[in-house]
């Protein structure tokens, strides 16, 4: 079964157990006082008062038309007794009927309004009620009860409907929501992926911090103050989001002279796209050694995804996050644009099978894609280093 | 409480009132229906009244009251502070006074009660700013104000104790089924809300560190950097005092246990862990992080499927104490290719049956892997094998995704 469909029903059965089982106590409530208490008809309606409640229990299970129905069987048998039982019918008895063919009825009626045609049994029962019940009322007070009665049953109704209706819109807040967390999430991935991967530096964090731990005692004091003037600039730089290996002096990774920098070459991409009218926008490193052949299949994978950004995604803002750890370095190119079914498009057509994701594979790379109607797309992009 | 405790409550306050601003406006509509109504009756016995004066100051002291609760409750959106509800609450108090004086002496109070039974059902208006608890508290105290000064108004004696009897019923079970039900809608909301955020732990590598964490190592780094910049600016001296040489040592632990350990959850681990329900019911034992090797499709059915036990668990009731286990053994090779490994899961579901689990879980644990289902002495216990792409060669126990 449809899963709004599920949800719908469980709330209305509960809902509907607490509204019969209401009119229920109420209609005994009125029903029991002093001078009903002679009566046989009092004694002989007890156990059926009994009974309903068992049947407004069992709502929960899954013959809901079937219990419903035992509920309504036993206010009508109750009714009758009433009115038929009592030799003069007095005002208590007369007033009994109200809560129950007004409330208790139409109450548990209502879990029925979660299916298709529900409101058709739900009113065939509430009118077979109101019959009843209008049999049993002197004439003198039949219209005014009736109209009443009626009143109860529009209420369960209007109260059915208002929380049925409730439901598929506030579910679909309940998915916005779990979007929003989603992003929270992925954010704090990557930062989690950055700060985690800054091994080398909290290897010589810790160190300080040993040695610190002992005082710094036994150490130049000198050094130690340079050490730790050393590592609070690191920790600051990666609090800052800066690129951790351009310090000056700091010396935690030699630049071999065949590597080239990433740095220059991404900005000449972002440019190109400026160009045509994509907007860039740029996260994480911005400064990673790569070897020239690697760098140059990473650049072109990059400037692929902007293309596809820039022509199918219907967006022109355009993010890419660079992350590395000691083996891989990865792209993450996202969009916020319209997204498409990536089981229905065809790799060909994207024009990423041959060019992209081949191109990576010979480098040991890969390709990933992530997207569905409405949602935007992502591209994860890995090149070892 | 926990930094997650407090924002854990505070992500619920913000998602508490998810839908119920239609349920809301609904129950205005009905209440204004019924003031109406009861209008129409305080009009219709307006010649028997001992003081009409004072039904007709309930009535405007009502309708200005709830106008006012209506109007402050829409702009906080969904917001109501503590000393207005209380002063809303004398307001009806006075009007039920109010109701009983002008009926004072009348052959049958309960019937001639009209302003009061209204100012008791306005309650409904506070249903989404105050807990079931409090509106049950309150409507009860009301009844139970009403029903104590009848006594001494004559108002049990035998001719006319019915209809004080169903005036109070009508005081008192609107409310409190309304109460009960805007409960129950706020359970699955927050259930719904769960369920949701949970399922954003899927994307999640195989390995990961969760929010928590990442915010616990950005703070531990932050507290780091900021001793580390005293010490170079001279600010402390060297040698350290004792104490700031205890912090250090402390940091330096913490750090170094969080940057080993962080990185051996995985997707399911924390999608457990962050979730308050799921915590309570589920236990996962999973040594080896086998559950990180699930694809995404994978991992959203066997989490639909965990939270499906769940609400089976709660609703049934049969054993609550006992939690559902999902064990995980480690990766095996499957035979005769290199390419897929097979991860076996095995659930228990002490105290169930298969007819007490929702069909749905089955189709979800199909779309897991193969599995097996038995009834053995405690409960259910269902086997899955699923089939996944095994790491490769020198990728095999790495780290990230």
């Amino acid at each position: 079964m449809d899963p709004i469909q599920v949800k719908r029903d469980r709330l209305l059965r509960q809902g509907a157990r607490a509204y019969g089982l209401a009119g229920i106590i109420a209609s005994f409530a009125v029903l029991a006082t002093p001078d009903s208490w002679g009566l046989v008809a009092f004694w002989t309606a007890v156990p059926l008062y009994v009974l309903a409640v068992v049947c407004i229990s069992m709502l929960q299970s899954h013959r809901t038309l079937r219990w419903a129905g035992g509920l309504l069987g036993c206010a009508i048998v109750i009714t009758l007794i009433i009115a038929f039982g009592t030799p003069a019918p007095s005002a208590s008895t007369g007033l009994a009927l109200v809560p129950l063919l007004g409330a208790a009825v139409p109450g548990t009626l209502m879990a029925l309004l979660a299916y298709r045609i529900g409101w058709f049994w739900f009113w065939i029962g509430c009118l077979l009620g109101i019959g009843v019940g209008a049999i049993a009322i002197t004439p003198a007070n039949r219209l005014v009860v009736v109209i009443v009665l009626l009143l109860g049953c529009l209420l369960a109704h209007a109260v059915g409907y208002l929380l049925s209706s409730s439901i598929p819109p506030a579910l679909r807040q309940v998915a916005e929501v779990g979007r929003a967390h989603r992003a929270e999430r992925q954010a704090s991935e990557l930062e989690a992926h950055r700060r985690q991967n800054a091994r080398l530096l909290h290897d010589t964090v810790l160190a300080t911090l040993t040695l610190l731990a002992h005082s710094g005692r036994g150490v130049s004091e000198d050094a130690l103050r340079e050490q730790a003037r050393n590592d609070a600039h690191l920790l600051r730089q990666l609090r800052l989001g800066e690129p951790l290996f351009t310090l000056p002096g700091a010396g935690y990774r030699p630049e071999p002279v065949e590597e080239t920098t990433l740095g220059t070459t991404l900005d000449s991409v972002k440019q190109r796209f400026d160009q045509l009218g994509l907007d860039v926008s740029w996260h994480g490193a911005a400064r990673i050694m790569l070897p020239p052949g690697v760098l140059d299949a990473f650049l072109f994978a990059i400037s692929e995804c902007l293309e596809n950004v820039r022509r199918h995604s219907g967006v022109v803002l355009a993010h890419v996050t660079i992350t590395e750890d000691e083996r891989v370095v990865r792209a993450m190119v996202t969009d916020a644009g319209r997204g498409f079914e990536v089981d229905e498009v065809g790799n060909e057509r994207l024009g990423i099978k041959e060019s992209v994701v081949a191109r990576l594979a010979e480098l040991g790379g890969s390709a990933r894609l992530f997207s569905s109607p409405g949602a935007g797309t992502t591209v994860l992009l890995e090149v070892p280093r | 409480m926990s930094a997650v405790a407090l924002a854990a409550r505070s992500r619920g306050r913000r998602h508490a009132a998810i839908g119920m601003r239609r349920l809301w406006i609904g129950t205005t509509l009905i209440l204004a229906f019924q003031i109406a109504f009861d209008f129409a009756n305080t009009i219709e016995r307006i010649g028997d009244y001992r003081d009409t004066v004072a039904v007709f100051t309930g009535w405007a002291v009502l309708i200005v009251a709830d106008a006012a609760i209506v109007i402050v409750t829409r702009v906080l959106g969904e917001h109501l502070p503590n000393w207005l509800f209380a002063l809303w609450y004398a307001a009806l108090v006075l009007v039920i006074l109010l109701d009983l004086v002008a009926s004072w002496g009348m052959p049958s109070p309960g019937d001639a009660f009209t302003v009061g039974l209204s100012a008791s059902i306005s309650l409904v208006l506070a249903l989404v700013t105050r807990s079931t608890t409090q509106i049950f508290a309150t409507a009860i105290g009301l009844a139970l104000m009403t029903g104590v000064l009848w006594a001494f108004m004559g108002g049990y004696e035998t001719p006319v104790i019915h209809e004080t009897v169903y005036t109070l019923c009508k005081m008192l079970f609107p409310v409190l089924v309304a109460a009960v039900i805007t409960g129950s809608f706020r359970r699955l909301m927050r259930r719904e809300t769960e369920e949701m955020l949970s399922h954003s732990a899927i994307a999640a590598p195989r390995l990961t560190v969760g929010i928590e964490a990442s915010e616990q190592l950005a703070r531990l780094d932050l507290a780091a950097e900021s001793l580390l910049s005293a010490v170079a600016d001279g600010r402390m001296r060297l040698p350290l005092s004792e104490e700031v040489a205890k912090r250090a040592g402390s940091l330096a632990t913490e750090l170094r246990l969080h940057l080993l350990e962080s990185r051996s959850k995985t997707w399911l681990g924390l999608a457990i862990e962050e979730s308050s329900l799921l915590g309570e019911k589920v236990r996962v034992t999973d040594p080896s992080s086998a559950a990180g090797l699930l694809n995404t499709r994978q991992r959203a059915a066997l989490l639909s499927a965990i939270w499906l036990l769940h609400d089976e668990r709660s609703i049934s009731k049969r054993s609550p104490h006992e939690q559902i286990v999902l064990s995980f053994d480690a990766a095996t090779r499957a035979i005769a290719t290199d390419h897929f490994e097979t991860v076996s899961i095995r659930v228990d579901v002490p105290g169930s049956t298969r007819m007490m689990i929702d069909p749905g879980v089955w189709e979800h644990f199909a779309r897991v892997g193969r599995y097996r289902e038995a009834l053995d002495g405690i409960g259910m216990r269902i086997e899955i094998h699923c089939l996944v792409p095994a790491p490769r060669g020198p990728a095999r126990g790495r780290t990230d995704s």
